[in-house]
């Protein structure tokens, strides 16, 4: 039984602009962030998807190699919310705008 | 190019004289209050200096071929600009005039500011203006003499606002800087046209005989226009007839100031440089020349009979001499005009001397008895005769010479004016006669109101009691030397001898001869005929002096407060001999009370009407045309607010909405950079699916 290549790209894409939704609704840094992971496994799903058609599976590899990144993505990234919120008492980004004009 | 190989040190000589001034200037300004008594002995040097340099010129120049200095100021193009001085017979006896009139001017305020809080600056201001007048007396260059011709009207905005606390005086500079301002607006004018038309100002080579006839044939009209301008800076000067207003408010500065500047020196700027470029009049030009000045003559005499300001009265009568002068360069008569110039010049800076001190006396007088009184009213003043008994006499020579009593200065130089206009008039015929006839009224009215504030100073009683009594004040008893030197030397400049050897002959007057140019009336078969039109004349002033002393004695009553005109008059039955000055006058002064009071009834009709006409009329012209001006300048700035500004604020307003825009994205919030991340890809891949 063989699942055709646009179900992993329609679960993929679903996945991405969940992902893009949760980034660009959420109040929250950390639901933010777990929208970034949404997008990077759906990236990951399109890589496994497509190493189906190639010999030596260096789409899974770099798979594996995007979830290490990720991993370690996440815990600078849980670190840089830890210090947002000692020095702003808030994770809400947009509170967080020394740039602009208030 | 004439350059003097004979005297090498003149050089120096000139350049020392014309330099000095303006150090004394300088180190009045920086170091004035810390050298001791402020700093008056420099200023008093360098004044006695000039005096003695510009005589040593005069002597070395008067009657030999000119001199001239230039060095190379700057180059445009192919043209090269000097500065450039000449030295003729019109700039020395210029620079004598002016250096000599400057020193008295300076020994005489030794005493007469030795109060002012800023004595320094007063020394500092009265340099920058001999220098600046030097340098209008020397410039051979056009534009040289433009910048000199505006530092003059600089300084004299500096002394007239001299003390600078009182509103008036504010408001005066104010008034006088920018009426003078109109007329170097004249100035400039005529500068372009001629610089456009000849590629060179320097006035010598400008109005050298060739070039000036031939160009004169081309293109009459930018020649008229140049005269035209010319005349208008000069009567902005000379204080002629539209732009008299200012010299009336520059009183408000310093009497000493008014004397050197507002009577002497500077007023006659405009008619020295009338003298200085006039080969570029045409005989219209000439014409509007002469008409502005015998109106002018005959106005500001009105005016000044109905004045009862005493520093006023003097600077309408200043103004009435100018009108001479101006009207004298009219009728083509520069050397009459540069005449009574210099004449003029002595016995207008000694009235105005003698004024100052007899202010002066009151204002000390009214400040001892606690009273509050003008100090300047003639109407408060009287019976001055003993208690400054030299001032008086001097003031008697100084109004003798205005006058032009025989035996004076000014009786020369005014008859000169006036027999060159009678002639003048001859020769043209008609409605020309108007001329000689008006300046002989104006002359007639000088005898009116000189008559009139002498003697209410002077010999009429006082009119306010407290006056009877002979005070003293202190400081003037005895006068200073300071003040008793100017008056001397002034006083021996006011008589004929200094000017030609007979009192009554013009052919021998040096001054005169220095100038023979053009038409010379007082030489070969005319001589005898003129001398009887001379005595004619001074039969007609004495029959004037007859009427309007009598007038004026009369005509000073009308001025008077009601309540004491009525014992005034009975002062007047009882003392009638009393009321002439001197012998002379008593002799021919026969009482026929009744047409006297008519006469001056109408006469004072006439300057009443005169001053009405300058009051309402004048001033309704003046503020008309301002409300013209503002109207256009409010048009103006209208288009500058909405136009050319409009432009540069809609600019402006687009790049900051815009940058608004821009600045949507750079806010630092993390989602919206996103968002716009995304939509700019998809808006991508749209065009590239697209296209």
């Amino acid at each position: 039984m063989l699942i055709d290549i646009q179900c992993y790209l329609i679960v993929s894409s679903i996945l991405f602009s969940i992902g893009i939704y949760a980034f660009l609704t959420k109040r929250n840094v950390v639901m933010m962030l777990i929208g970034i992971e949404f997008m990077i496994n759906a990236a990951i799903i399109n890589f496994v998807a497509f190493s189906k058609y190639d010999s030596n599976n260096e789409g899974q590899i770099m798979a594996i190699f995007i979830i290490i990144m990720a991993a370690a993505g996440v815990a600078v990234a849980l670190a840089i919310i830890l210090n947002l919120y000692k020095h702003y008492k808030t994770i809400d980004p947009n509170q967080v705008h020394e740039l602009g004009e208030k | 190019m004439v350059k003097s190989h004979v005297y090498p040190s003149m050089t120096q000589l000139l350049l020392f004289l014309f330099l000095s001034p303006l150090i004394v200037f300088v180190i009045q300004l920086i170091f004035g209050t810390k050298l001791p008594r402020k700093g008056d002995f420099i200023a008093l040097l360098v004044a006695v200096i000039c005096c003695v340099s510009s005589s040593i010129l005069f002597v070395v120049v008067w009657n030999q071929s000119p001199v001239t200095y230039q060095w190379n100021w700057f180059i445009v193009g192919k043209t090269i600009f000097h500065i450039r001085f000449l030295l003729n017979n019109l700039s020395v006896i210029m620079l004598l005039l002016v250096s000599f009139i400057s020193l008295l001017v300076h020994v005489y305020s030794l005493f007469y500011m030795r109060n002012e809080v800023f004595y320094h600056r007063y020394w500092a201001y009265l340099g920058l203006f001999t220098f600046a007048m030097i340098g209008v007396i020397l410039s051979d260059n056009l534009l040289i003499l433009y910048f000199f011709w505006e530092l003059v009207g600089f300084s004299s905005y500096l002394l007239i606002g001299f003390w600078f606390k009182k509103s008036s005086a504010i408001q005066a500079n104010k008034k006088a800087f920018l009426v003078n301002r109109f007329g170097d607006m004249g100035f400039l004018i005529a500068i372009g046209i001629l610089y456009a038309h000849f590629h060179q100002l320097t006035i010598t080579e400008l109005f050298a005989e060739n070039t000036l006839s031939k160009y004169f044939q081309q293109d009459a009209f930018w020649v008229h226009l140049v005269g035209i301008s010319f005349f208008i800076a000069a009567m902005a000067k000379s204080a002629q007839f539209p732009f008299h207003v200012w010299l009336l408010d520059a009183m408000e500065g310093p009497t000493s100031v008014s004397a050197l500047i507002h009577a002497a020196t500077m007023v006659a700027a405009g008619v020295f440089l009338l003298i200085r470029v006039n080969p570029i009049f045409t005989p219209s030009v000439l014409l509007i020349i002469a008409i502005v000045g015998t109106f002018t003559a005959l106005f500001a005499a009105l005016l000044a009979c109905v004045q009862t300001d005493l520093k006023k009265i003097l600077a309408f009568s200043t103004i009435s001499q100018l009108g001479f002068m101006i009207c004298a360069i009219g009728i083509g008569s520069c050397s009459s005009a540069l005449f009574h110039l210099v004449t003029h010049a002595f016995f207008k800076c000694l009235l105005f001397l003698c004024a100052g001190i007899v202010i002066y006396y009151y204002k000390s007088l009214f400040q001892q008895q606690n009273v509050n009184l003008d100090a300047q009213d003639i109407r408060n003043m009287g019976n001055l005769r003993k208690t400054l008994p030299l001032v008086f006499i001097t003031m008697l020579i100084a109004s003798a010479a205005l006058i032009g009593f025989p035996f004076t200065s000014g009786a020369l130089s005014k008859e000169n004016i006036l027999i060159h206009l009678w002639y003048w008039a001859v020769q043209k015929e008609g409605w020309y006669y108007m001329f000689p006839i008006i300046l002989l009224l104006a002359t007639a009215t000088t005898i009116i109101y000189t008559t009139r504030f002498i003697y209410k100073i002077f010999i009429a009683r006082p009119t306010i009691e407290l006056l009877c009594k002979d005070k003293l004040v202190n400081s003037l008893h005895p006068l200073p030397f300071s003040v008793k030197i100017p008056l001397f030397l002034l006083s021996l400049c006011c008589f004929f001898v200094l000017f030609a050897w007979s009192p009554f002959s013009l052919a021998h007057s040096w001054l005169l001869n220095g100038f023979l140019t053009g038409i010379v009336y007082h030489s070969g078969i005319l001589t005898t005929f003129i001398n009887v039109f001379i005595i004619s004349i001074l039969l007609i002033s004495i029959l004037f002096y007859r009427f309007s002393i009598t007038f004026s004695h009369r005509f000073y009553i009308f001025n008077m407060q009601v309540p004491q005109y009525h014992a005034f008059l009975n002062h007047c039955r009882n003392h009638i001999t009393y009321v002439p000055i001197g012998g002379f006058i008593r002799l021919l002064n026969i009482h026929r009370r009744r047409t006297d009071i008519v006469i001056a009834n109408i006469f004072l009709m006439i300057s009443n009407l005169a001053n009405w006409v300058d009051r309402k009329i004048m001033d309704q012209v003046a503020y008309c045309s301002s409300y013209i001006a503002l109207k256009i300048s409010l048009i103006c700035s209208n288009f500058d607010i909405y136009g050319i500004d409009g432009i540069i604020h809609g600019i402006t307003t687009g790049i900051r909405n815009f940058s608004i825009v821009l600045r949507l994205f750079q806010r630092g919030n993390v989602q919206k950079y996103l968002s716009v991340f995304f939509v700019t890809l998809l808006l991508l891949l749209l065009l590239f699916y697209l296209f």
